[in-house]
């Protein structure tokens, strides 16, 4: 029996933390006010407002998936439009051609595009592809399957599929023309799964293997990590909770095309998100959803229809594409100033302030 | 006794050029073995290829008799060699105790048990005070340490120091031999790769020396100190035994 230089030590000689500090107990009040006030957000609002809530919810939900592979892992992938557009396309599909229940074609959308990504991440990362590189071969591999379906009669190719509407609302059907609270809810419901998931996984042997991977592959090699089958993992949920979002999308707006779903703009908009909010953090794509959502929406009212109060703001009217060129000089000036993101840098300065010590927040 | 690590004639070269040539040795269970030469002798190079980063041209690697040199670097270090880096590489958003934990979980899947023995290898090292802090503000001295404790935490029968002592003040030196003696009365047998002569000629049983990747003399410090091979070797090197690094 070969000896062990560093034993556990046995369990009554462990260390024992207190199961409830002050500051988890903080914490733990200030997620129940936050998902009380979430939960009843749809009472006050309607129309607008609600649509802006739904996507607020829906772009940060779409940011944690990438984030647990993008973030976390560290494996910056600039090609999640794949993954959504396997999940819109397969459910749609099976719909309309099938008959198939949304609800099953959601999952089987999320399995087949976990398995993409399966196939997508092992052929980069065996030929050893890293940051940059795997970043653009994630790309083309979205490109190559928006022209794939632009060109598949199956699918419809170019003039994408439309989803029969019925009338009012059906929880079986997926579909609340009536009345859109429930799309409130369930991609509440998918939100708060993914966070959740996020910081639990990142408490596992895995999130911790997966970190490793991100800082320094090669330490991480070095101490044991099987780095191939880790980063596989990341990708593997990270693409099955993305192509869920493409469903979603699909059955609140009825209809999806090749450009709409598999477009480098889907990519663009997923990974915005955490980029600013925090990359690797568990409510860095909430606050970056947050935050982008309105504001991109804001630019683009502001744009198409200019409020009369601000001078020469006609100017602006009817310019196509200016609300972009405006979001993208925000985007820009947000990474110039805070370039780990709103949780990285809020995290840098607490550590200069307080040190490293036992706070809750490292956990978020 | 069968050698705890033996290498039968590893070859390893990079598009004609040959870093390691036909390299034979073999290290036996608790010793502590330095691994010396010029710059570019070909050290690292055989660290890699002890530790599974690299594959050898030729020849072979057993490792308590097992062959390992077609397993990866993983698949090593869960047989029970751990390396460390010369350019210490810590996980710099991670805290100094979830570093030492990614080693840890070698050996388990629970949390709490590799949190257990991380905090025995940070005692082990000095390091506890520093457990909460995130790895990237460590002094280089103590990024050394990490580097080491991470190691540690995987549970090794053998351990692959590279170049721990550059960059230290000579108290630290010292320090850092004594740290490396401890390690070896825990039971764990270590190869060093060492740049600072005289450090290394007081911690080794034995030395093997690489000069343009083959294996020049082998033998016990003061056997190597005489060897007229190995002071033509490090001619204009600077001096041999200085405790800074010869440049």
């Amino acid at each position: 029996m070969r000896r062990v230089a560093f034993p556990a030590p046995r369990a009554q000689q462990q260390q024992q933390t207190p199961l409830f500090t002050n500051a988890k107990l903080r914490l733990a009040a200030v997620i129940i006010v936050a998902c009380s006030i979430l939960l009843a957000l749809p009472v006050v609002l309607s129309g607008f407002l609600l649509d802006i809530a739904i996507l607020i919810l829906f772009w940060s939900y779409l940011g944690s998936a990438w984030n647990i592979l993008g973030g976390y892992t560290g494996q910056f992938s600039f090609g999640h439009a794949a993954f959504y557009g396997i999940g819109a396309y397969t459910s749609t599909w099976l719909l309309v051609r099938h008959g198939v229940n949304p609800w099953l074609g959601m999952v089987a959308g999320g399995i087949l595009a976990a398995l993409f990504g399966l196939g997508m991440g092992f052929v980069s990362w065996r030929y050893g592809l890293r940051g940059p590189y795997f970043a653009l071969v994630t790309f083309a591999f979205a490109e190559v399957l928006r022209l794939f379906a632009n060109n598949w009669e199956v699918i419809n190719g170019s003039l994408g599929l439309q989803i029969p509407l019925i009338r009012g609302n059906s929880w079986l059907a997926f579909q609340f023309e009536a009345d859109k609270r429930p799309y409130y809810y369930i991609i509440l419901v998918l939100l708060l799964f993914a966070t959740l998931l996020t910081y639990v996984l990142f408490k596992t042997r895995a999130g911790f293997y997966m970190r490793a991977i991100r800082e320094d592959e090669d330490a991480a090699a070095a101490l044991g990590v099987n780095t191939m089958r880790y980063k596989l993992l990341a990708m593997a949920i990270s693409a099955f909770l993305t192509a869920l979002g493409g469903t979603f999308y699909a059955q609140y707006l009825f209809f999806i095309d090749p450009g709409i779903v598999f477009g480098s703009h889907v990519s663009i908009e997923i990974l915005i998100r955490p980029l600013v909010g925090g990359v690797g953090t568990v409510l860095g794509p909430l606050v970056g959803g947050l935050l982008l959502t309105p504001l991109s929406e804001l630019t683009r009212t502001l744009v198409r229809n200019p409020p009369a109060f601000i001078p020469f703001a006609h100017l602006l009217q009817g310019r196509a594409g200016l609300d972009g060129i405006l979001f993208g000089l925000l985007l820009v000036i947000v990474i110039l100033f805070i370039p780990e993101g709103i949780i990285g840098s809020v995290r840098k300065r607490l550590d200069r302030h307080h040190g490293g010590h036992n706070r809750a927040d490292r956990e978020l | 006794m069968r050698p705890l690590l033996e290498l039968r004639e590893v070859t390893r070269s990079f598009r004609g050029l040959t870093a390691v040539d036909t390299v034979t040795f073999s290290v036996d269970q608790g010793q502590i073995v330095g691994l010396i030469g010029p710059n570019g002798a070909g050290k690292t190079t055989l660290f890699s290829v002890i530790s599974g980063f690299l594959r050898p041209t030729k020849g072979a690697v057993f490792f308590d008799g097992q062959r390992i040199d077609s397993l990866r670097p993983d698949q090593v270090c869960h047989r029970g060699i751990v390396r460390t880096f010369q350019l210490v590489k810590p996980f710099h958003e991670m805290t100094v105790l979830e570093n030492v934990m990614v080693g840890a979980f070698c050996r388990t899947t629970s949390r709490h048990q590799a949190e257990a023995i991380a905090l025995e290898v940070l005692e082990f090292l000095g390091l506890s005070d520093r457990s909460r802090d995130p790895a990237g503000i460590l002094t280089t001295p103590d990024r050394k340490r990490l580097e080491i404790a991470r190691a540690l935490a995987t549970q090794p029968r053998l351990l692959l120091l590279d170049e721990m002592m550059s960059g230290l003040t000579p108290t630290e030196v010292q320090t850092m031999l004594a740290l490396v003696r401890q390690i070896r009365q825990r039971g764990i047998t270590i190869v060093v790769i060492e740049h600072v002569m005289r450090a290394i000629m007081s911690l080794a049983d034995t030395i093997v020396v690489l000069h343009h990747g083959r294996l020049i003399a082998e033998g016990t410090p003061s056997e190597i100190i005489g060897n007229p091979a190995v002071l033509d070797a490090y001619l204009g090197e600077g001096l041999l035994l200085a405790d800074g690094e010869p440049h």
